[in-house]
């Protein structure tokens, strides 16, 4: 339900994944058959130099050229990027679970209401050890997210029926339906 | 059921994120650039390596004895793999759709094995403890191992449980299996 951009993290392991691979694989190469290694080494480096521009050897610092450089601005994007793609992970909490402005004045649910209500919904049941109410945006609406924890044998339809009778009535008081996702889970 | 905000919903609440090994690599190569920067940096500068400078770190990668080299590229290539198929799978949770109205819900395989075990035990007439299930994907495999001298009709077990699937209205739904292992000896 949080806002982590998956995709982000799929492609940051298969890039990883890959280069780890090559790394592995070549390190380990050098073990088994160093000369063929160590050839295919000298040959990348040879490819490099070749293909390299000019003024990439060019010291506009002496003892420091452009390669060497160029090398640092990139290690310093990766790190932006990774540092990036870390705060990028959880987040999209919500606060409340409606804001309403366009009646008269300004309606605001917080998470509390519906725990509560939700509580008072479940406490007869002695299945259910724990309810849970969270908030989320997901794509700019406020979804309710009820995490229920189950005792042994709890049967799912009844638990979800009892949540869906409780939502309904919430649905009453507030004349709006409020995206409500529940998880049961063994608790 | 088939919103935007839905779809989502479900699709994010039935897979992984990746987040625990996206963020653990990218702090770990995070640290590594910043060691690396700096150990450049300082070496333009003309001043001592904070460990061991670039150029030394490679020579020393080079000259390792061949044993290391493959164990050390071996557990690159192993670590790379692990990351390559999380980046591929499907990343799937244990976890399914419970169908129905106005909410929406996931139940986790956990829950319908304790539930399974219990409407088993009650079907078969033996105790909790002489069953397990195990629920994977598409099936649900119950093992009864009764006392000695206990008779445990095992179709009429699985079709008290394919009722209960039924009931539970999963999606996926449950194939159930029921196998009655010979009875146990009493010690």
């Amino acid at each position: 339900m949080r806002s982590t951009s998956r995709i982000a993290n799929r492609l940051w392991l298969l890039l990883a994944g890959l280069l780890l691979i090559l790394g592995g694989v070549l390190l380990a190469m050098l073990g088994l058959y160093p000369e063929l290694a160590l050839r295919w080494l000298g040959e990348a480096q040879q490819w490099g130099l070749g293909h390299a521009p000019e003024w990439w050897y060019a010291e506009p610092w002496p003892g420091a050229s452009w390669a060497t450089l160029i090398g640092l601005a990139l290690v310093a994007v990766v790190i932006l990027l990774l540092l990036v793609l870390l705060w990028k992970q959880g987040g999209g909490k919500a606060r409340l679970v409606l804001r309403d402005s366009s009646s008269v004045g300004e309606l605001n649910i917080a998470t509390a209401v519906v725990q509560d209500l939700l509580e008072d919904a479940l406490r007869s049941r002695p299945e259910v050890s724990a309810v849970r109410v969270r908030a989320y945006t997901v794509k700019r609406q406020e979804v309710v997210q009820v995490s229920v924890g189950c005792r042994r044998a709890a049967a799912p339809q009844q638990i979800r029926a009892a949540v869906t009778r409780a939502v309904e009535s919430l649905d009453q008081v507030l004349g709006a339906e409020l995206p409500v996702f529940v998880e049961l889970n063994r608790g | 059921m088939t919103t935007p905000v839905a779809q989502r919903i479900i699709r994010r609440e039935t897979h992984r994120s990746r987040s625990i090994p996206a963020s653990l690599s990218a702090v770990v190569v995070i640290v590594v650039l910043v060691w690396l920067a700096t150990e450049i940096v300082l070496q333009l500068m003309g001043r001592s390596p904070l460990l061991v400078s670039v150029p030394s770190l490679f020579d020393w990668g080079v000259q390792m004895h061949p044993w290391w080299q493959m164990l050390a590229g071996g557990l690159f290539a192993i670590l790379g793999l692990m990351m390559l198929i999380a980046s591929l799978a499907p990343g799937r949770r244990a976890r399914r759709v419970l169908s129905g109205d106005r909410i929406w819900a996931v139940v986790s395989d956990d829950v319908i094995a304790d539930l399974l075990a219990k409407r088993a035990a009650l079907a078969g007439s033996v105790s909790p403890e002489d069953v397990r299930v195990r629920v994977s994907r598409r099936h649900a495999l119950v093992e009864i191992t009764p006392a000695l001298g206990q008779v445990v009709d095992p179709e009429a077990v699985t079709r008290r449980l394919d009722d209960t699937v039924t009931d539970a209205h999963l999606d996926p739904t449950l194939q159930v299996r029921t196998r009655v292992q010979p009875a146990r000896k009493v010690s």
